[in-house]
C-alpha cells in the first residue's frame, strides 16, 4: 500500500422512495459525510441482484451500500 | 431493441450553479473541463439556474442545433426536477427517457461542504455514471389504454352497499354482487346497532330502498363470483346468479366480502343454549327471550392468542352494548364482564363504558395465562386485581368471540390475484397509507374483508373505496409508465421465478408458448423480476443491467 | 394549494358555497423561492424551534422542516429584523432567485365551490393542566411529540435520545464557559465561585445520563380523565409502543416501561405489534395510573404509583418520562364552525350524523380526521378518502346533497 491515506469508494444502489429520498434530506438538513459515496439510483431496492453487486466488487469496490 | 451505436450517440450536458448552492462549493470550471472529456458528449453548457426559464430554453435551442440525442442536467435531484427537464427534452422533440441527471447538489454540494476538492471529485463520478447510463438509454412510449368506466362490488354488506352508493351518485354503472338472498349482510342478525341504538331495519331499509332506487346500481343477490380476467380499466367478472353465468365488463373490482362470527366450540364450554355468543344473544334479545338473572360476559374468546393472534376490536364495545341492554330490561340482572384490556376506544365508547358502570355493570381482568372456568351456573376466575379466585353465579354465559375470515377467501384472493394476511384478511397496499388499496391497481378493499370494523367504520370505507374507484373511473383513458418491464419471448424458459417476486400481480404465465409476459398497465417498474430472472430475460427499461454496469464501471474509474 | 391562509368569510348553500380566503404574507415570493435555504443559512437572527419544541433553534427565514409543502421559506414578522424596522436584508442579499419581498401584503382569494371538506386536525392536550405531572417544570418530562422529535433522524439530536436536561445543558454550558471567563476577567470571586458550581453540576448531569435509558411511558394524560377529557384518545397507547420500539432500536441498552389503564390495540396488526414490543424489544407493559411524578437531585422523573397486579402502590426512578397527551380538539375549530355553522359536540369535536359518518349538519360540508374526534392514521387516511367520496358526488351531481 502506498503512503497515501487510504480512501474507500463504496458504491450504494439508493431506492428512489426511500433511501435516495433520505440521502436528498441528507442534503436539504445540511448533514455533512465523507464523499467516498457514489449514488446509482434505483426505481426500487428489488433492482438490485447479486450481479449488480458483484459487479461493484469486481471493479474494485471497497463497499457495496443497498439502501432501500 | 438495440443499443444505439455509441458514434451515432450525441449527449449535451448541463451544469448548474444553482445560485451558489453547487458553484459555491463544487469548482464549477473543473467540472465543465472534466464534462467535455467523456464519451460521447458532444456540448457542454454552465447555467447559473438550469431550472430557470432561461436555462430550459437553452436546453430547448441546443438539442436542434446541436443535433442532442442525449441530454444529461447535473444539478439537484431527479425527485423533483426531472419531470421538468423531461418535458423540455419533450417540448424539442427527444423523446423524454433519453434524459438523466446527475445529482450534484442534494448529495453532494450540500453534504459536502467543507470539502470542495473531494466534493468535486464526487461530482465528477456522479456526472460522468449519467453520461455512461444516457448513452445507453433507450427512447420508451407511455401506452395509453381504454377503459370500461363501471364497477362490480362484490358483497352487499353495509361497506358494499356504501361503496355502491357512492358509486352510483357518481354516475357510474355498478353491479353489486351478494352471496346471500338479501342485502345487509351481518347487520340483518343484530339487535340493536351503535351508535343510535336502533334496530338494523331503519338503517337497512333506508339504504337499500335508495340503493334499489338507484337506476345506476344494479343489485345480484344469489351470485357469486366464478371468474375475473383482465386488469385495471378492463376486467370481465363472470357471476353466477342461480346457476346462470352472466360476464360483466368493469374497470374496477371493490372487495366487501366481509366476515363472519367465529362459533367457539370447545371453548369455555360453549353449547349455544346457556353458554352464547354474543350474536345469538342478540338473537335472544331481539325475541325478548333473555331474561337471565346473573350474566357473566368473556371477552377474548378465541382472539389474542396463539391460534388467532388479533384483537378483534368490536367484542368489547358489543358486549358492553348488550350489558346494559340486559341493565335497561332489568336492573336486578347482575351483569359481570371478565375481560383483559376494555378496547373502548373513542369518544362514544368510552360514554358507552362509563354509562355501564353506572348502571352497575361490573368489570373483572382476567390474566389469560389463569382464564376463566365456566361450568354449571357459575363462572370461577382468577380476579388480578384481588389476587384471588372467585366464583359467580351465572345463568347465562356470553362469549365475546372474534370475526373471522369468509370461507371463500382464499378462492376470491386467487381470482382478483391478491393477497391475504396470516388471518384470511385480505393485505392492503400499505397499513398506514393505503388502507383501502391493494398493492394491485384497480381492486379496492372495505369493511370486514380488510379487518373487523364498526358499522360507522364500514360506512366509511365503503365509501373510501368508492373514491378510489373513482380515481380510476374519472380518466377518459390510463396511461402506463414508460419506465417498466419487459420479458424477452424467445430468452424466457418459463421458471416463473418473475411472477413469483412481483408485487403487483404484472406478470402473467402463458401455458401455451410456455413463457412470461409483463402486463404494461400494472408493472409499477420495481425491478424485481430483472433481478430474479436467471436467464436474464426480464429487463426494466430506464434501469437495466447495461445501464447500472456502465454506472458502476464509472463510479469506480475514478 | 393554499397553505399559510385561513377561511374570512363563508356563504351560500350546498353546490353554491362562496368563500373568502386570507394569504398570510410570506414576504417570500413562492413563484421564485427555490428552497435553496442560503437565506437561512446566513440570517443572523435565531429563534427557538417551535417544530422541535424549542430543543434547537430556527432562524427568522425558516420552514418548519425540509419535506413541508409547498417547499418555500417564510420569514416570521414577529423576528425579522427588516420587518421590525431594523437594520439588516442579509436574505434579500444572499438570494440569488430574488424571492425575497419584504413589502408583501396579504391576499384575498374568491372561491365558489359545490362541496367543502373540514379536516382541521387536533391540538395535543397541554399537559401543564395536570401539575402532580410536573411537564413544563421537570426538564425530563416530555409530550409524545418531542420524544416524536428526539427520535426523528431529522430532528435537534439527530435521533440520538438525548435527555432534554442535557440537550439543554450542553447549551449551558457553553454559556458558562464564557460567563467564567468573564467574571475571572472581572475579578468578582462569588459570582465566579457561583458559576463555577454551577458548571460541575451540569457537567455531571450531561455526562452522566448523557442517554435516557431507563423510559416511563404514561398514558391516558387527559384523555378518560373526568377533569378534562372523558374519553379515549385513540391512538396513544400504540405510539407509545411505537416509541418505547424505536428507543430500544436506536440504544439497545433501553429499559421502556408503559404505565396504563387499558392497552387499547383495536387496529389491524396493531395486537401483534403490542406482544412482539414485549417479546423482541422487552417493553413492560405495567397496569396502573401514575399518581405523581417528582424528581431526584440527577433530574431523574420519580414516578410514583399503584401496579394493581402487583397490589401495591410503589415508585419507580427514569431516566425520562414521555406523556401520552390527549388528542384535543383543536382551539380554531369554534371559529371555524362559527363561521360555517358547523355543530360541535361537547369535547368541540364536529358533530357528525350516526349513519353517515362524514357527514355534519350543514349539507355539502364534509368532515374527517382528527376535527371529527381522535383516530389513528390508517382510519384518517380512509376517512379522508370518504369525504372526497361525498364531496365528489355532491359535485357530480350538480350540488345535490345526496344521503349516503
Amino acid at each position: 500500500m502506498s503512503s497515501e491515506q487510504f480512501e474507500p469508494t463504496v458504491v450504494g444502489f439508493l431506492c428512489n422512495w426511500c433511501a435516495y429520498a433520505g440521502a436528498d434530506l441528507a442534503g436539504v438538513s445540511r448533514l455533512q459525510y465523507p464523499p467516498n459515496l457514489r449514488a446509482v439510483r434505483t426505481l426500487c431496492s428489488a433492482t438490485v441482484g447479486p450481479h449488480q453487486i458483484l459487479k461493484a466488487f469486481q471493479k474494485g469496490a471497497d463497499g457495496v451500500f443497498v439502501g432501500g | 431493441m438495440k443499443d444505439q451505436k455509441s458514434s451515432d450517440v450525441r449527449i449535451g450536458v448541463f451544469i448548474c450553479d444553482c445560485g451558489s448552492n453547487i458553484a459555491g462549493y463544487l469548482k464549477m470550471p473543473t467540472l465543465v473541463d472534466y464534462a467535455k472529456t467523456l464519451d460521447n458528449v458532444v456540448f457542454v453548457q454552465e447555467n447559473l439556474y438550469t431550472c430557470s426559464e432561461g436555462g430550459i430554453n437553452e436546453i430547448k435551442e441546443a438539442i436542434p442545433r446541436e443535433n442532442l440525442n442525449r441530454v444529461v442536467v447535473a444539478s439537484c435531484t431527479p425527485r423533483t426536477h426531472e419531470p421538468l427537464f423531461q418535458s423540455a427534452c419533450e417540448e424539442a422533440g427527444l423523446n423524454p427517457y433519453l434524459f438523466e441527471m446527475a445529482n450534484i447538489r442534494d448529495q453532494c454540494s450540500w453534504v459536502h461542504m467543507r470539502e470542495g476538492e473531494k466534493g468535486t471529485e464526487r461530482a465528477k463520478g456522479q456526472i460522468a455514471m449519467a453520461v455512461a447510463k444516457a448513452a445507453r438509454l433507450r427512447p420508451l412510449n407511455r401506452i395509453e389504454l381504454s377503459l370500461t368506466h363501471k364497477a362490480v362490488v362484490i358483497g352487499g354488506g353495509v361497506a358494499g352497499m356504501a361503496a355502491a352508493m357512492a358509486l352510483g351518485n357518481m354516475g357510474y354503472e355498478v353491479d353489486l354482487i351478494e352471496k346471500q338472498d338479501r342485502l345487509g349482510g351481518l347487520l340483518n342478525d343484530l339487535n340493536l346497532i351503535l351508535p343510535t341504538h336502533e334496530p338494523p331495519s331503519v338503517l337497512l331499509d333506508d339504504l337499500i330502498g335508495r340503493l334499489e332506487n338507484n337506476p345506476k346500481v344494479a343489485i345480484r343477490t344469489n351470485s357469486t363470483v366464478k371468474k375475473v380476467e383482465g386488469y385495471i380499466g378492463n376486467y370481465v367478472v363472470t357471476a353466477a346468479t342461480d346457476g346462470n353465468e352472466n360476464k360483466i365488463k368493469t374497470g374496477v373490482i371493490v372487495v366487501a366480502v366481509g366476515a363472519r362470527v367465529l362459533k367457539p366450540a370447545g371453548l369455555m364450554g360453549y353449547n349455544g343454549d346457556r353458554v352464547v355468543t354474543h350474536l345469538e344473544l342478540e338473537a335472544m334479545l331481539k325475541q325478548g327471550a333473555a331474561t337471565p338473572k346473573s350474566v357473566v360476559m368473556v371477552q377474548c374468546v378465541g382472539s389474542r392468542c396463539e391460534e388467532r393472534t388479533y384483537c378483534s376490536r368490536i367484542c368489547c364495545m358489543t358486549a358492553v352494548k348488550n350489558a346494559i341492554l340486559l341493565k335497561e330490561n332489568d336492573p336486578t340482572t347482575s351483569v359481570t364482564i371478565l375481560y383483559r384490556d376494555m378496547q373502548m376506544y373513542g369518544v362514544e365508547n368510552e360514554d358507552m363504558f362509563r354509562r355501564s358502570k353506572e348502571l352497575g355493570v361490573r368489570y373483572v381482568t382476567f390474566d389469560p395465562e389463569k382464564p376463566p372456568i365456566v361450568e354449571d351456573g357459575k363462572v370461577d376466575v382468577y380476579h388480578l386485581r384481588m389476587g384471588k379466585q372467585i366464583s359467580m353465579p351465572a345463568d347465562l354465559v356470553v362469549l365475546s368471540t372474534p370475526l373471522i375470515a369468509q370461507e371463500d377467501v382464499g378462492e376470491i384472493s386467487t381470482m382478483l390475484k391478491v393477497p391475504l394476511n396470516e388471518n384470511g384478511f385480505f393485505l392492503e397496499g400499505h397499513v398506514k397509507l393505503k388502507p383501502l388499496d391493494f398493492a394491485t391497481d384497480g381492486i379496492y378493499l372495505c369493511g370486514n374483508a380488510r379487518f373487523p370494523s364498526t358499522i360507522r367504520e364500514a360506512i366509511t370505507q365503503g365509501l373510501g373505496a368508492a373514491s378510489r374507484a373513482a380515481g380510476v373511473l374519472s380518466k377518459d383513458a390510463l396511461h402506463t409508465s414508460g419506465i417498466v418491464a419487459d420479458i424477452s419471448p424467445e430468452t424466457c424458459c418459463g421458471c416463473l421465478g418473475c411472477v413469483q417476486v412481483c408485487p403487483y400481480g404484472a406478470i402473467n404465465f402463458f401455458e401455451d408458448r410456455g413463457v412470461c409476459q409483463v402486463n404494461k398497465v400494472l408493472c409499477k417498474g420495481c425491478g424485481g423480476c430483472a433481478a430474479t430472472c436467471p436467464s436474464g430475460s426480464a429487463r426494466l427499461d430506464g434501469f437495466s443491467s447495461d445501464q447500472i454496469y456502465a454506472q458502476i464501471e464509472k463510479a469506480l474509474a475514478g | 394549494m393554499l397553505a399559510y391562509s385561513e377561511v374570512t368569510e363563508f356563504s351560500g348553500q350546498v353546490g353554491d358555497f362562496k368563500v373568502k380566503v386570507r394569504k398570510r404574507p410570506r414576504y417570500v415570493d413562492q413563484s421564485r423561492c427555490t428552497a435553496c435555504g442560503a437565506c437561512a443559512e446566513k440570517c443572523p437572527t435565531k429563534v427557538p424551534n417551535e417544530f422541535n419544541f424549542g430543543l434547537d433553534d430556527r432562524k427568522a427565514i425558516y420552514k418548519d422542516y425540509a419535506q413541508g409543502i409547498p417547499s418555500v421559506y417564510t420569514i416570521d414578522p414577529e423576528n425579522c429584523r427588516v420587518l421590525k424596522g431594523q437594520k439588516c436584508g442579509v436574505c434579500a442579499k444572499v438570494c440569488q432567485a430574488k424571492a425575497v419581498d419584504y413589502d408583501q401584503k396579504e391576499s384575498f382569494v374568491d372561491l365558489n365551490v359545490a362541496a367543502v371538506i373540514v379536516s382541521t386536525g387536533y391540538e395535543l392536550f397541554d399537559a401543564t393542566q395536570i401539575p402532580e405531572y410536573g411537564y413544563g417544570k421537570l426538564p425530563n418530562v416530555i409530550s409524545s411529540l418531542e420524544m416524536e422529535r428526539l427520535l426523528s433522524a431529522g430532528g435537534p439530536t439527530k435521533g440520538h435520545l438525548s435527555r432534554p436536561s442535557t440537550v439543554r445543558g450542553e447549551v449551558r454550558l457553553k454559556d458558562l464557559a464564557k460567563l467564567i471567563k468573564k467574571a475571572e476577567k472581572s475579578e468578582d470571586p462569588t459570582e465566579l465561585e457561583a458559576l463555577q458550581a454551577e458548571q460541575k453540576r451540569v457537567e455531571h448531569q450531561v455526562h452522566k445520563y448523557h442517554t435516557a435509558k431507563k423510559l416511563g411511558f404514561i398514558q391516558c394524560v387527559g384523555s378518560r380523565d373526568f377533569r378534562f377529557h372523558k374519553y379515549c384518545s385513540s391512538y396513544c397507547c400504540m405510539h407509545s409502543i411505537k416509541e418505547a420500539i424505536i428507543a430500544k432500536e436506536h440504544e439497545p441498552a433501553t429499559e421502556s416501561f408503559v404505565f396504563y389503564m387499558d392497552l387499547r390495540t383495536v387496529g389491524k396488526g396493531f395486537e401483534e405489534y403490542k406482544v412482539r414490543g414485549a417479546k423482541v424489544s422487552g417493553l413492560q407493559y405495567v397496569r396502573g395510573r401514575i399518581a405523581e411524578i417528582a424528581q431526584d437531585e440527577d433530574l431523574n422523573p420519580v414516578v410514583r404509583y399503584e401496579d394493581t397486579e402487583q397490589r401495591k402502590v410503589t415508585t419507580m426512578t427514569l431516566d425520562m418520562v414521555i406523556l401520552a397527551n390527549a388528542c384535543s380538539a383543536s382551539r380554531g375549530i369554534v371559529k371555524v364552525a362559527d363561521l360555517l355553522g358547523l355543530d360541535l359536540d361537547d369535547n368541540n369535536f364536529v358533530r357528525t350524523h350516526p349513519n353517515r359518518p362524514l357527514d355534519t349538519n350543514v349539507p355539502g360540508i364534509f368532515t374527517c380526521g382528527c376535527a371529527q374526534g381522535p383516530l389513528d392514521i390508517p382510519e384518517s387516511v380512509a376517512q379522508a378518502s370518504s369525504a372526497a367520496a361525498r364531496a365528489a358526488e355532491t359535485v357530480m351531481t350538480g350540488g345535490q346533497a345526496l344521503a349516503v
